[in-house]
């Protein structure tokens, strides 16, 4: 199956699966095999700008659908009194199988994978918006947490049955939300749980749902899935932990008050699958000492985060200071991790994503602690220093590290 | 695509497509049996981004009397309920406040304390057209119909403006 939203790389996995497919055929030879692949390096004009030409087609066709999906939704929650309610129900029965039998059409039998699985992620917004038109016709209550709990477990096997990164994306946020509208429900019959509590679940949650993303990356067939668990995983973990480093979110009294025992449920499942996720990566790599040395430290970090996670909300400190503290230090020091394991890696996303909370990260603290135009000056002056010979010396080892490795490919 | 992908593909879809059918026919039996009662309401008027407007219901039966005030939030309360026949419609009062379940033919309607003294029913929202919210935030008197099954469990039927059905294309009277 043809990986869906990796630009240029789908079309040479696809290109790739092509090629061994007509080798095993005997319609080609494997000299033939090595002759067209070699015509598409991966540093090649044609290469760059099949890559350039698919990530366009791509981000429209997302669009495009995400907005389709969006205009229908607000067209059922305007409930037109002038549609009656049958009418308004098979006309999103009808949008569900129209837009999944178109998608499958254009994807599987006339080739248009872009434009195809963008109409399956269509199908799944209008799932969504049926369940939820359901729910309005029959007035379910508006924050009842069943509905977008509903919408997840209809995407979700989807999501793994096609293995599209969009309807992953869709799959994961949706699991995110109803986590959210679940927590709402237990705060109005069970208990409370304050803003560090939550932060502090999202951000566990962030780290399992990357570490499923780690797991599936071992296996090419489902690395498509695998890299939106990876992205959005590292996404929601660092938004969260972003947020715990305010001051103004520690100190005093009680984190999670009444609904203890279902919390820690949650978080305790959260963190066993990270954990658990990440050991048995470290555990393929075992005979790889680079690749190892990077998992290693990795899950170190994952699990050292876990357990501030887990004391922030277990021992709620009356002094902010401390916990400030810690998490500010962590939060440095994940950002510097990431940068450099993304830096090994050869990974250009993740260094890009952790100089931006770098920049993020320092932009935020001036503007939470210092009070003059002057100490303005300074720390942007310095910060702007920092990223600039940082982006230097990541540019010239990137340069180095690429030329070798052509180097090595020329001896060999 | 490989054909177990495939199958589970279309599996998924017509699974989707039965659930929503599931869910119809879920609220519909709850909607056509149980008992139909009419409750006194307090309307206020929001918007769910997902749903649309809609009004958000209070109920008079919901405040618990002073014997009941110390309950614990997330509590199952039984509001046992007696007709009392004014002029209109024939609202439903609250007679008893029990933490057992009522036997026997008694109506009754199921509960759950969500702040100290009010309980929730899963009745508090009642969607509206757009921008016709107005017209129940805006009226003398709102009461709303429900079905009550036998569990206690409760379902909008209809509401009632000012003693007639609620009409998003009437005005405030």
């Amino acid at each position: 199956m043809m990986p869906f939203g990796d630009s240029g790389r789908s079309f040479m996995s696809r290109l790739r699966q092509e090629v061994e497919a007509w080798e095993r055929e005997g319609t080609i030879t494997a000299e033939q095999a090595q002759e067209i692949l070699a015509r598409y390096p991966e540093d090649s004009p044609d290469y760059e700008a099949a890559r350039r030409r698919q990530a366009l087609v791509v981000g429209f066709s997302i669009l495009g659908a995400v907005l389709v999906g969006l205009g229908i939704i607000t067209f059922f929650a305007a409930n037109w009194d002038e549609i009656p309610r049958g009418v308004k129900l098979g006309a999103l029965f009808a949008g569900v199988a129209i837009s999944y039998g178109a998608g499958y059409l254009l994807w599987q039998r006339l080739g248009y994978t872009a434009v195809g699985i963008a109409l399956v992620l269509l199908g799944s917004i209008i799932f969504g918006a049926g369940v939820h038109l359901i729910g309005q016709i029959y007035h379910v209550p508006v924050d009842h947490p069943d509905l977008t709990a509903f919408w997840f477990l209809g995407v979700l096997p989807l999501a793994y049955a096609i293995r599209s990164r969009p309807v992953t994306v869709l799959a994961i946020v949706l699991f995110l939300a109803a986590v959210g509208f679940r927590l709402n429900y237990w705060d109005q019959f069970v208990g409370r749980v304050d803003e560090t509590g939550i932060f502090a679940l999202y951000a566990g949650l962030g780290l399992s749902i990357y570490a499923i993303g780690r797991v599936k990356q071992q296996f090419p067939e489902w690395d498509p899935m695998g890299g939106a668990f990876r992205a959005t995983g590292l996404v929601v973990a660092f938004a969260a932990f972003y947020v715990l480093t305010f001051e103004s979110l520690h100190g005093g009294g009680e984190t999670v008050e009444g609904l203890a025992s279902r919390y820690w449920s949650l978080a305790y499942v959260a963190a066993v699958v990270a954990v658990a996720s990440l050991a048995w990566v470290v555990w393929g790599q075992r005979g790889n000492f680079r690749s190892s040395l990077v998992e290693v430290c990795e899950l170190a970090a994952v699990l050292v985060l876990l357990a501030a996670f887990h004391l922030v909300v277990q021992i709620p400190a009356e002094d902010e200071v401390i916990y400030t503290i810690v998490f500010n230090v962590l939060f440095a020091l994940s950002v510097l991790g990431m940068l450099i394991s993304g830096y090994l890696q050869g990974n250009e996303a993740r260094v890009n994503l952790a100089l931006g909370l770098i920049a993020l990260f320092i932009i935020t603290r001036y503007f939470e602690y210092s009070t003059t135009l002057f100490d303005l000056s300074l720390v942007l002056v310095g910060a702007g220093v920092i990223l600039l010979a940082g982006g230097f010396l990541l540019e010239r080892g990137r340069r180095r590290l690429m030329a070798s490795m052509r180097a090595g490919d020329g001896q060999r | 695509m490989k054909r177990w992908a495939r199958m589970a593909f279309w599996a998924v879809v017509a699974g989707q497509l039965v659930f929503m059918l599931a869910f119809i026919a879920y609220k519909e039996v709850d909607l056509r049996t149980g008992t139909e009662v009419v409750l006194q309401t307090v309307p206020v008027d929001p918007r769910s981004l997902l749903q649309g407007d809609y009004a958000i219901l209070d109920y008079e039966i919901a405040s618990l009397p002073s014997y009941r005030e110390d309950l614990p939030r997330g509590e199952t309360v039984y509001v046992e309920l007696y007709r009392l026949a004014t002029q209109g419609p024939e609202v439903w009062w609250a007679r008893n406040y029990r933490l057992d379940r009522p036997s026997g033919t008694q109506v009754f309607i199921k509960g759950r304390v969500d702040r100290p003294g009010h309980l929730d029913f899963s009745l508090g929202t009642y969607f509206v057209p757009e921008g016709t919210g107005h017209i129940i935030e805006g009226a003398q008197d709102v009461k709303v119909v429900v079905n009550v099954d036998p569990d206690g469990s409760a379902i909008i039927k209809e509401v009632l403006v000012d003693g007639r059905p609620f009409d998003p294309n009437s005005e405030t009277r």
